[in-house]
């Protein structure tokens, strides 16, 4: 009985559930894409380096070594001596590392100094590994391998010759002019800082710096002999992964790392760091959180004032109900069921809504914000929100139900 | 044995005065009972009383073999569902529905009227009521004679054991009050159908075996405006 009357009923009110449908739709979507483009951007945010146990540079701040080390921001106080880099390297636990050298830049991306291990041990968003979709990694002194992003931007292929410049201000006063690299390959996209970083060799970074001892370049000729590998002595990087054998060492490398003695260091344990600096930015979650809520309470608003406004107009629609032998509880379930159906029906637009944004702003997201969002089924949090609404929804209807009863039982037959 | 029986009915809203007072009233099971009298006399007090909407303050109502003023309100609800029909003054009709949904609503609400009546019969009573040609057409379409059949149509579904009809003419001209009365006095003649007939229209008083006047039946003389004010 409540189906075929409230069916047709909603459907007689069309403009009117439409809108409270929309209405609703519009506000699970939205709650529901917050929900997700926040946990997207957080599992972008903390997975942008992934299997690094520590991350090591000179004793300062965490969250700046962080910040310079994995997303290319800021700069460090100091920078690490290769003697020390080398005994932590050849320490019984670790199993891999990666030099880091930094403070050039090229147009504005930033150059990075690092060995092969940079390619064979780097992981992101859990176990990606950098790869080239053209030429090879860098090998020879003035090779260089640009990220995706860089080479997008500038247009750069394979092959062509880039001057470097000195610092990392994005204007840059000085140029690495005497000594030009070769693009030897390009990365594939990673929506990483990968994507806007361009990769030299450790050696790369110690040649272009010859001659530059005064911080200007000097106006003397270098012998090219200087350039040969051979010749280039690496004192000093800017910091280092580390991967460990056993996890289990990682206190006690730690330890070992903060309290060492030839200078001051220190390590940082990414995962960890990272996810401190998203709680820093908690707030923004709990503001979105917060928008969605109060569009789904407009949401709920719309049903009732809908809903209580069509309650006049109806009394005689349910005095002929009651003549039928409709009780007044039955009139107010009636009212219940035509909010919940409306909830109901919204749920499921909603949800398509949410979907098809998803695989429509997929390209739009990854290529403007690097924000990836996994076309997944709904979860069980997204699932147990929707039955929340679902239990919420015939209770929206007692306002609008109550006065339907009261009147119903004031009118009878009239 | 009456099929309708009041005996000593009073009712009064709590803390008001006495709105209705009836001493005794019968029918036989069959008969036609044609009310009449201005508004204002507790009329639709009585109408809501019989159909079991409103409880007596004290007396009793029966009906065939069911002692109303001893049912709970949802037994009394259940009960109209199930015995009677219900025709209004106006807007009888449900606006969303076709006109055959309208007709068919009762078997909406009671099980056991569904039962009582097949699509045969149905089917006849509709083509008796000359309706076939629009059941499936919106109420809208519809003149307020053509709604008045529907309506008189809609309260005869499932065989009703009591048919109550609230000033059903009232919007009527006097070719579709004819039309509507021959309708009805034939139905009544074919299922010995017990009948309350409330109106104004004394022309239509022939229509029926028994006539009483509210102003005669109804004891309690409380004056139009003050039955007014109590009933709001």
């Amino acid at each position: 009985m409540f189906n075929f009357i409230t069916l047709r009923s909603l459907k007689n009110r069309a403009f009117t559930s439409l809108l409270c449908i929309l209405s609703i739709a519009l506000s699970v979507m939205l709650y529901l894409g917050i929900q997700r483009v926040r946990k997207g951007a957080e599992d972008g945010f903390t997975h942008t380096i992934s299997q690094t146990d520590f991350i090591v540079g000179a004793k300062g701040g965490a969250l700046n070594l962080l910040l310079y080390s994995v997303f290319h921001l800021g700069s460090p106080v100091n920078n690490v001596r290769m003697s020390s880099y080398e005994e932590i390297k050849n320490l019984p636990g670790v199993k891999w590392t990666i030099p880091m050298s930094l403070g050039d830049s090229y147009k504005g991306f930033r150059v990075v100094g690092t060995d092969q291990n940079f390619f064979e041990h780097y992981r992101f968003r859990k176990d990606k590994k950098v790869e080239l979709i053209e030429g090879q990694i860098p090998n020879g002194v003035f090779d260089v391998v640009i990220g995706a992003e860089v080479a997008k931007r500038l247009k750069h292929k394979v092959g062509d010759d880039i001057v470097l410049t000195h610092g990392i201000q994005s204007e840059g006063l000085y140029h690495h002019e005497k000594t030009p690299f070769k693009i030897v390959g390009i990365l594939k996209n990673t929506e990483t800082p990968i994507d806007k970083s361009v990769y030299v060799t450790l050696h790369g970074m110690e040649a272009m710096h010859i001659g530059w001892e005064t911080g200007v370049p000097s106006d003397e000729s270098i012998d090219p002999n200087r350039y040969l590998p051979e010749n280039l002595e690496i004192k000093q990087i800017t910091s280092f992964m580390v991967g460990l054998k056993n996890r289990i060492a990682i206190l006690k490398l730690r330890r070992f790392i903060d309290q060492y003695e030839a200078e001051p260091l220190m390590a940082i344990i990414p995962a960890l760091t990272l996810q401190e600096m998203w709680q820093t930015l908690s707030y923004v979650e709990k503001v979105l959180t917060l928008v969605g809520l109060a569009v789904l309470l407009v949401g709920f608003l719309t049903i009732i004032i809908a809903l209580y406004t069509s309650i006049n107009e109806r009394r005689k629609e349910m005095s002929i109900f009651r003549s039928l032998g409709a009780h007044p509880w039955q009139i107010f379930g009636l009212i219940l069921y035509e909010s919940f159906l409306l909830v109901f029906f919204g749920i499921i637009l909603g949800v398509i809504f949410l979907y098809g944004f998803m695989v429509g702003l997929k390209p739009i997201l990854e290529a403007e914000f690097s924000l990836f969002l996994e076309i997944t089924a709904l979860s069980k949090d997204e699932w147990s929100f929707i039955l929340l609404l679902l239990v919420i929804a015939p209770l929206i209807g007692f306002i609008p139900g109550f006065r339907a009863y009261k009147n119903s039982l004031r009118d009878g037959l009239s | 044995m009456s099929f309708l029986k009041i005996e000593s009915l009073e009712f009064k809203y709590p803390k008001g005065p006495t709105i209705l007072s009836i001493p005794h009233l019968s029918l036989e099971e069959g008969q036609g009972l044609f009310l009449y009298g201005p508004s204002g006399h507790g009329k639709s007090t009585l109408l809501n009383l019989i159909a079991g909407v409103l409880a007596v303050t004290s007396g009793e109502i029966s009906i065939g073999e069911t002692k109303l003023h001893q049912l709970s309100a949802g037994k009394k609800d259940k009960w109209r569902g199930d015995n009677l029909g219900y025709v209004f003054q106006q807007f009888n009709l449900i606006p969303y529905l076709s006109i055959f949904e309208n007709i068919m609503l009762p078997c909406q609400f009671s099980k056991e009227r569904k039962l009582k009546t097949s699509d045969k019969e149905i089917h006849e009573l509709i083509e008796r009521m000359n309706l076939s040609s629009f059941i499936h057409r919106p109420v809208k379409d519809l003149s307020i004679g053509q709604q008045q059949r529907v309506a008189l149509c809609r309260a005869l579904v499932g065989k009703p054991k009591l048919l109550l009809a609230d000033e059903p003419t009232s919007a009527l001209d006097e070719k579709n009050t004819t039309e509507l009365m021959n309708l009805l006095k034939e139905e009544r003649a074919k299922n010995q159908l017990t009948t309350i007939f409330v109106s104004h229209d004394l022309r239509l008083k022939p229509y029926f075996d028994i006539h009483h006047s509210l102003v005669d039946l109804n004891q309690s003389k409380l004056s139009d405006s003050k039955m007014e004010a109590q009933n709001v």
